[in-house]
């Protein structure tokens, strides 16, 4: 751990990580439960809307949180990380599953 | 609770040019929402009284519908029977609504004379109301609705990181400051600790708020991303597709029997709902054909005892022929464990529980927000002025100029349109339409903004405030100019009397010496001065 204290200077690589890559990574948890419940994404179903639901707190809560990040570099880096693993998860889940 | 204090800065920095940014847009949104808590009672406030014999008692309505398909048969493709009718709905039969029509929408309105004849008035309703409400959605912008609703989406984002931004400022000194509310010679402290106790005792009904619309902004595009992530697998499309051909294939049986059978008579339908939901209240029987030709009923309605998934109430899906109930997926108090948990979730945002106190508790908690949010923006400007102060200026800065104008302007316009839209609506059908509301309102809100860059701050809070209260005090008149205090229903008159409080209390506002202050405050105005 370095001593920089964080700054709201570099707010928008940070931001810009927590909007895109929050998104992703919550639509990638989406594909992954929804997957794991053999839900087939049908909005009338009741567990389709549960993922629905899953997408606005996750994705809040990565947008709100991706501040912490010392700088942009390390968001996008970070963020990116989890994404590519839970995408990768969701891509594995797929093909074993259908 | 200990936060390093480079965090609190930098959240503290965050939360106040988020704030700043969708503040005013959240100001309209909060206030909006607050009076569509009582969309309801306004639209039928808003009705103006029609010449039609009184509604048909429920046992007559099948006569009725003999006589209107008579002479109308396309009403058989889609009626309602409406069981409680309003000044807002003033026949126990609507019909000829458009199909998938959002807000008020022309209908015909029928009813018999007492000769037995059929009367039948087409009317389009006020759509005042509405508007308020699309106000409240589209966070006060004149916008095609797609457009607003994913700009609304926008606001929503960053009201969510406001939230997280600002209760990580105030959680280090939350025990010290928790009921502090420093009235004293500091504005910013003033600003400050009503701003964050607001914020902090309503901070339930933000997240859900935040939330929730994050949700109803982006749920088609979420659902359309959800579909190609799970929808599109072999397996599932042949699940998917047996469904579909079943489905089809039972409408088509359907059908078939059901144009040989006679649908029950209202009454006995209500007698069915009643004996198979305890509890529930129907309000209007929705009788459609449209789908592959066979009639559907819809019953909508409300049960006390539990939350509903819309604004307004739930609704059961019933077979028309025998009242079975078909589908119970929305009727409130027979739904599924799942679905009751995500009804919770609409029924938190729209306070569609626990009657009208909540009703109540939801506006003043709408209205303490959009406060909350006028505080905020009023301690960025106390604040910057007083570093400008600090750094030897004697004048505002331009940009300290503007924002103080347009926090003003624009919560003040926000008051004084939706009054001024609330005031001429009983003159219907002369502006009952969208258009001509939205131009009252737009041309309102403008002149106010206007006034807010012509005159200085106080004066401006002055008149913008007196403006809002004669607005207010016009919605009675403008409403006795249309109908008679005599003929007025009870609701009506509740909507008048408020009317009046309010605007006495926007006159109060007005008039005292410490104009643009949040309180009574026991120095004179040189406090601010100083601050």
């Amino acid at each position: 751990m370095t001593s920089t204290p964080l700054s709201s200077k570099n707010w928008f690589p940070k931001a810009s990580a927590g909007l895109v890559l929050g998104l992703g990574l919550s639509l990638a948890l989406v594909g992954i439960v929804g997957l794991l419940c053999h839900t087939n994404g049908d909005p009338r179903s009741p567990a389709s809307q549960y993922l629905m639901w899953l997408v606005a707190p996750v994705w809040t809560a990565v947008l709100g949180g991706c501040f912490m990040f010392r700088t942009g570099w390390r968001a996008w880096g970070v963020l990116g990380a989890i994404n590519i693993l839970l995408w990768g998860v969701y891509m594995g889940l797929r093909s074993v599953i259908s | 609770m200990k936060i390093r204090a480079d965090v609190v800065r930098m959240y503290r920095e965050i939360h106040s040019w988020v704030g700043i940014v969708c503040g005013l847009f959240l100001f309209v949104a909060f206030y909006a929402g607050a009076i569509t808590m009582f969309e309801r009672p306004l639209q039928d406030w808003a009705s103006p009284p029609v010449s039609l014999p009184p509604p048909v008692a429920l046992e007559r309505v099948p006569e009725l519908l003999g006589k209107i398909f008579a002479e109308h048969p396309e009403a058989r493709n889609s009626y309602t029977v409406v069981l409680h009718p309003t000044p807002s709905q003033p026949a126990t039969l609507v019909w000829g609504v458009p199909q998938r029509m959002h807000g008020p929408s022309v209908a015909n309105y029928s009813a018999l004379a007492e000769d037995g004849s059929l009367v039948t008035v087409k009317q389009s309703p006020s759509e005042a109301a509405h508007f308020i409400n699309m106000l409240h959605q589209q966070v006060g912008l004149w916008m095609p609705h797609e457009a607003g609703r994913l700009f609304m989406g926008i606001v929503a984002l960053l009201y969510a990181v406001a939230l997280i931004s600002g209760t990580l400022v105030v959680l280090p000194g939350l025990i010290k400051n928790l009921f502090a509310i420093r009235l004293g010679q500091n504005a910013k402290r003033m600003w400050l600790d009503l701003h964050s106790m607001l914020g902090l005792f309503s901070l339930p009904f933000h997240i859900i708020m935040a939330l929730t619309s994050v949700v109803f902004a982006f749920h088609d595009e979420i659902y359309v991303a959800e579909h190609a992530l799970l929808g599109r697998s072999a397996m599932h499309q042949q699940m998917h597709g047996h469904s579909l051909i079943d489905q089809t294939e039972g409408h088509q049986q359907q059908r078939i029997s059901g144009d040989l059978r006679v649908p029950l008579e209202p009454a006995q339908i209500v007698v069915a709902i009643a004996k198979q939901a305890p509890g529930f209240s129907p309000e209007t029987l929705i009788y459609d054909r449209s789908h592959g030709g066979h009639l559907a009923l819809r019953v909508t309605g409300s049960d006390p005892r539990y939350g509903a998934r819309g604004a307004s109430g739930g609704f059961a899906g019933v077979d028309p022929y025998s009242g079975k109930l078909l589908s119970t997926d929305y009727l409130p108090g027979h739904q599924t464990f799942p679905m009751a948990v995500l009804t919770s979730f609409f029924v938190l945002h729209f306070g569609s529980f626990g009657g009208e106190g909540v009703r109540w508790g939801y506006a003043v908690l709408g209205l303490a927000g959009a406060f909350m949010f006028y505080a905020g923006n009023q301690l960025w400007i106390v604040s910057r002025r007083r570093r400008e102060r600090g750094s030897g200026r004697v004048e505002d800065t331009r940009a300290t100029r503007i924002l103080c104008s347009l926090t003003i302007g624009c919560s003040l316009g926000c008051v004084a349109g939706v009054s001024a839209v609330l005031a001429v609506a009983p003159l219907h059908p002369v502006v009952g339409k969208m258009l001509p509301i939205q131009i009252v309102y737009f041309a309102t809100f403008l002149s106010c903004v206007v006034v807010c860059f012509c005159f200085r701050e106080r004066l401006a809070i002055r008149l913008l405030l007196v403006a809002s209260a004669v607005l207010t005090f016009l919605m009675p008149v403008s409403a006795a100019f249309v109908t008679p205090l005599s003929h007025a229903t009870a609701s009506s008159l509740i909507v008048d009397g408020i009317a009046l409080l309010y605007g006495a209390f926007l006159m109060i506002w007005a008039v005292r010496p410490q104009v643009g202050q949040p309180l009574f405050r026991k120095e004179s105005v040189s406090g601010l001065n100083r601050a």
